[in-house]
Parts: structure tokens; C-alpha cells; sequence
């Protein structure tokens, strides 16, 4: 079976109202809900996120592209559960401890959401402690992300907090002063220089 | 011969000409200033003329040409465990200070931003909405408070920049601010988030409150330009394709900064206006240059901005001003800083019309070494002769 073309075309230019209804118009029809996410939902979400990579689409479309998927993925949950549907993984995100910014963390979380991740969004402002706990409810890599020169050291906390607890859970940094040199610095698995390239990460992080 | 002052050298420069040497004015935050002088941040947060203060003892201690001058709000601060939050009058909280970032106040209930009233309005970014947008439709737009010159000096924004311009005298150049007309100004009143939504969603409110951020900005810097400044700062660090698209940037940014700069330049021609947009610009140089700014800033290397490849576009139409990477202010030592500064200076100030600077602003961690390697490049590398730069390490 092929995508639902209209469905992928409302996510893909961030048309909530039109992602929606090609959604509930393809439940009523009785379409197959693992194939609307993954022949459709995903695509269109990978396809924003590739634009964006390459400078053809900015922050303001990938917002509201993300915004139109989970507003689909908020309706098709129950039937997702329903049919025994298993996410690609765990993935936990936060701002590391006295850093208030988000833009980042929340674009990285949307792409994860968007590719078919389950992320538990832990908020700014994140002690070790808080990534821990989310490492013991199950997350299998911790995205770490900060905005200010000042905060980034506090992800060296963050990867040694979480190694001591569990060496194979996997530590994914960003954000704007971050670099390659830094993360491989404190210890990091991986590090992502956009949204896209972060889910990227992840994905051969979790592939092994 | 009478020697040229700071304020000569960097007039000189932004206007487009060959002055003695590049000036050097890197992006001081008051922050790093409170750090490079020693003085504690509630004590900046707290005295507004104590914040004017340090930026300009710490432009002294690293040799800049230059430091811009932001106006403060008079913050009350008291300090909960760790974290510095402002109260009120009657010490209760108002919300917690972003002390690591930009040192706006988190308000912890948001309508106690009253965009209605011309004090908030003065000292807007010193309450940054970071919550639910403060500013909701067209109506509430049109109801934006806009400081009148009045009010200005009620604050004593007057007197303290007079003092401070006095005691500056001709050792450092004081650039005024304009603060933001367009798109970071509507992230002060939306956040981030519904700022970079309502680009596509809302257009109509985005003119809207631009339309406001306008008309603030051309009421301060007519204000600021009879307080004796001929260099203003225009700033807008959101509107940049690290973020947004050019097209976007050509229907929001464009004609309300154009507005901007037009207005200010009809009030006093001899002023001179360069902006400070960070991140990736290339894609609109030209567009940057047909809003008539006289300069253009600040050449952000994390956006992949450089500085040869900006004159190159720009030719000589308009000055350029920054490119040093600013994480090499911690990252790097001060012969790499040198070398950096050397590459930018050579880029871009060959024939003049170049102000040595950092690409966004300096860390605060940065040391007093770090940055006087900016002054000692614009020394050895930036000094100009029959207009053109010589190298006076090869001089005998």
C-alpha cells in the first residue's frame, strides 16, 4: 500500500487543520493506523527534516510541519496502542541546569516525535538527577541540549551521571556553542549539529 | 599631528572610510564586563548607571575602540538559594533571573508584563516572554505603550549617559542603541516558539507589533542622538537564515527596518547606523545593503558568515564590521585569536570600512588576553597608509 498522498502533503507544508482531516477521513475509511505512520506521518516529517538540512526550509516550517504531526499522532494513539504498536525507541531530552531555552531542545524533540521515537521531554533547566530518572523509566539515549556558554559544561555532569548508572545508555549533545571536539571531550556518544542531524544520531546510536 | 580619537576612528569607519587603523569593538555584554571588572551581577542588575558603567571600564581594560550603552531597568534582587530572582517593592517575587543567559526576568505569572505601560515598554527585554505570549491579537498590538522622550529622561536615562559620555571622554567611543524594531522584539512579546509560528500563521498580528517595535525604535534613537551619540546599534539577532528564510525575512524584516533607518538617517544624516544580525545573513547582504544601514554586522562565523566573502558581495558600498569567531574568545589562545583577527582584518578592511569585532556576542568566560589580541592584531595588522593597510611588523 502507498502513502496516503494528501495526509503527506498537509504535513509536509504544516497544515494542521488538512493533516487532521486527511487523518480522520483515513481512520473512517478503515486504513491500516501502523501504515498511516509509517507510509506517511514519518515520510513527511523525514522529508521537512531533509529540507531543512539543506537550507529549504527554516524554523518556522518545521514547527508547524511537527506541530500538524502530532496533532495526527495525538489522534491516532488509542488505535496505535490498540494494535500493539512499538515504538523505534526511548529517547529522553532536556536543557541542562541553568539553561531556560528551549527552541532547540523542542525542534529535536519534534523530529524524534516525528521519525517515530517515544521522547520524554524532561523541560529546561535539567539537574543530572532529572536524566537519570528518566534513564531508570526506560529511556535508552539521553539528548542533552544547551543554548549559553555558560551552561554547556553542565553536560559533562549530565554524561557522567548517566554513564554510572547505565555504560550502554547512549549520550547525545547539542546546541549553539556546542561542537564535535566538545562532546567527544566529556564523553559523549554523539553529537548533533541541527534537529535532523540529531535524529540521525540517534538512529545509528540505536541501531548499534 | 593631532592624534585621532576612538570615536573619530570608528566614525570613520562605519561611515565607509580609511581611518588611522580598524577600530576594535568587540560585542561586551554586561556580564563579561562585570567579570573583567570585578563587580558583582546583582550590583549591575541592581544600578542602571552601574551597568552603563562597567561595560565602558571594560572596554577600556581590553583596549576596544568602542562599547555599546543598554539602558537598564532598576531591578530589585534578592537571592533564593542559588538562584537570583527580582521581587517587588513589597519583596515579593516576580519571577526568576536568567542569570546564565540574558539576564531577563522569567516572570512567573506573565500578566504582570503590561505592554500597555511606557516603563515596561522602556526596559522591554529585561522581561522576555519565555511563556504564554504577552501580546495576543492586532487590538492588543495597536494598545503597545511607546516611550516618549519624556518619559526617557522622568528615568534619568539622560543624565546617566551624559555622565557616562562625560567620564569617557575621548579614551573610548560610546555607541547608542536602538535595541531591536523587528523580529526580536516580537520574540520579546510572543517568545521564540509563537514568534517563528506567527510567520506563517499570523501575519497580519507580526506587522502589527512590528509596526509598534518601529515606532519605540525611532523615538529612542532620536532620543539617544541628541544625547550626543553618531553611531547607533540596530539589532534584530533573530532575523537571520540560521532561522528563517530570506523571504520571510524580506516581508517581516525588511520594510520596518528600512522604516528604522530611514527615519533615523532623515533626523540626523550625519549619524550612522550598522546592525547587529547574527547568524547567517548571506543570502540577503544585498537586501541589508538597500535599506541604507551604513554598516553591517556582526559577519557571525558560526553562520557561516566570512568576512572576505561579505566584502566581496558588498564591495564598497557599505562598511562591515565583526567576524572573530566568539568561541574563540574561551576556546582559543591569544596568538589563534590574533591570527583569526588578522584573517578578518585582511578580508574585509583592505581598502577601510572595517570595525574589528567578534561574530555575536563574547562569552563571559573570556579572559582580559583573549580580547586584547583583537587590539593587538588591529596594531599590527590594521594600521592604514595612502589607504591602504600596512604591515607594520615588516616595517623597519
Amino acid at each position: 500500500m502507498g502513502r496516503n498522498e494528501e495526509l503527506y502533503q498537509a504535513i509536509c507544508r504544516g497544515d494542521r487543520k488538512a493533516a487532521l482531516a486527511a487523518t480522520e477521513a483515513a481512520l473512517a475509511a478503515g486504513s491500516d493506523v501502523e501504515e498511516l505512520l509509517t507510509g506517511s506521518l514519518i515520510p513527511a516529517m523525514k522529508n521537512v527534516g531533509d529540507e531543512f538540512a539543506c537550507g529549504e526550509a527554516f524554523v518556522p516550517e518545521m514547527l508547524v510541519a511537527a506541530r500538524a504531526m502530532q496533532a495526527c499522532l495525538d489522534l491516532i494513539q488509542p488505535s496505535l496502542q490498540k494494535a500493539g504498536h512499538v515504538s523505534l525507541g526511548k529517547v529522553c531530552i532536556g536543557t541542562v541546569q541553568g539553561d531556560l531555552h528551549d527552541i532547540g531542545k523542542n525542534l529535536v524533540a519534534m523530529m524524534l516525535r516525528g521519525t517515530g521515537y517515544e521522547v520524554d521531554d524532561l523541560g529546561v533547566n535539567c539537574p543530572p538527577e532529572k536524566f537519570k530518572a528518566a534513564v531508570e523509566q526506560g529511556a535508552r539515549v539521553v539528548c542533552c541540549s544547551a543554548l549559553l556558554t555558560t551552561t554547556m559544561p553542565a553536560m559533562k555532569g549530565v554524561v557522567e551521571a548517566v554513564k554510572a548508572l547505565d555504560p550502554k545508555v547512549k549520550v547525545v549533545v547539542g546546541g549553539a556553542p556546542v561542537t564535535r571536539e566538545y562532546a567527544d571531550q566529556i564523553g559523549a556518544d554523539g553529537y548533533g549539529a541541527s534537529a535532523s542531524d540529531a535524529t540521525r544520531v540517534v538512529e545509528r546510536l540505536l541501531a548499534g | 599631528m593631532a592624534s585621532v580619537t576612538p570615536s573619530e576612528r570608528l566614525y570613520v569607519a562605519v561611515s565607509g572610510g580609511v581611518p588611522d587603523r580598524v577600530p576594535v569593538v568587540p560585542k561586551i555584554w554586561v556580564d563579561l564586563a562585570a567579570n573583567l571588572t570585578g563587580t558583582s551581577f546583582v550590583e549591575v542588575l541592581e544600578d542602571p548607571l552601574v551597568a552603563l558603567r562597567v561595560i565602558v571600564e571594560a572596554g577600556r581594560l581590553v583596549g576596544a575602540d568602542a562599547v555599546r550603552q543598554f539602558h537598564f531597568p532598576k531591578r530589585r534582587i534578592r537571592r533564593d538559594g542559588a538562584v537570583l530572582v527580582e521581587v517587588d517593592a513589597a519583596g515579593r517575587r516576580r519571577g526568576r533571573i536568567d542569570i546564565d543567559g540574558g539576564w531577563a526576568t522569567h516572570l512567573d505569572d506573565p500578566r504582570e508584563f503590561d505592554f500597555e505601560d511606557p516603563y515596561t515598554m522602556a526596559h522591554h527585554t529585561a522581561w522576555a516572554c519565555f511563556g504564554a505570549p504577552y501580546v495576543t491579537s492586532r487590538e492588543q498590538a495597536r494598545r503597545i505603550a511607546v516611550p516618549t522622550r519624556a518619559l526617557y529622561e522622568e528615568l534619568g536615562w539622560g543624565q546617566r549617559q551624559k555622565q557616562v559620555l562625560a567620564e569617557a571622554g575621548d579614551t573610548i567611543a560610546l555607541i547608542g542603541d536602538l535595541n531591536s524594531a523587528t523580529l526580536a522584539f516580537l520574540v520579546v512579546l510572543r517568545g521564540l516558539e509563537a514568534a517563528m509560528t506567527d510567520l506563517l500563521d499570523n501575519p497580519a498580528l507580526v506587522h502589527a507589533v512590528l509596526e509598534k517595535g518601529v515606532e519605540i525604535a525611532i523615538e529612542r534613537g532620536r532620543y539617544v542622538i541628541d544625547l550626543g551619540h553618531r553611531v547607533l546599534r540596530l539589532n534584530d539577532s533573530v532575523a537571520n537564515m540560521s532561522l528563517i528564510s530570506p523571504e520571510a525575512w524580506r516581508e517581516f524584516v525588511y520594510p520596518h527596518m528600512k522604516t528604522v533607518c530611514d527615519e533615523i538617517h532623515r533626523y540626523n544624516p550625519d549619524v550612522r547606523i550598522y546592525c547587529h544580525i547574527c547568524g547567517n545573513v548571506t543570502p540577503i547582504l544585498e537586501d541589508l545593503v538597500a535599506l541604507g544601514l551604513d554598516c553591517i554586522g556582526p559577519l557571525d562565523p558560526l553562520g557561516q558568515m566570512q568576512p572576505r566573502e561579505a566584502r566581496r558581495v558588498v564591495g564598497d558600498r557599505v562598511a562591515l564590521m565583526g567576524g572573530v569567531d566568539t568561541l574563540a574568545f574561551i576556546r582559543e589562545r591569544p596568538d589563534q585569536i590574533e591570527k583569526q583577527a588578522r584573517a578578518c582584518i585582511e578580508g574585509a578592511g583592505e581598502s577601510g570600512g572595517y570595525v574589528l569585532g567578534s561574530g555575536c556576542v563574547v562569552p563571559r568566560a573570556a579572559s582580559q588576553e583573549s580580547l586584547r589580541a583583537l587590539r593587538r592584531a588591529a596594531e599590527l595588522y590594521g594600521r592604514y597608509q595612502g589607504g591602504s593597510l600596512i604591515d607594520v611588523t615588516n616595517a623597519s
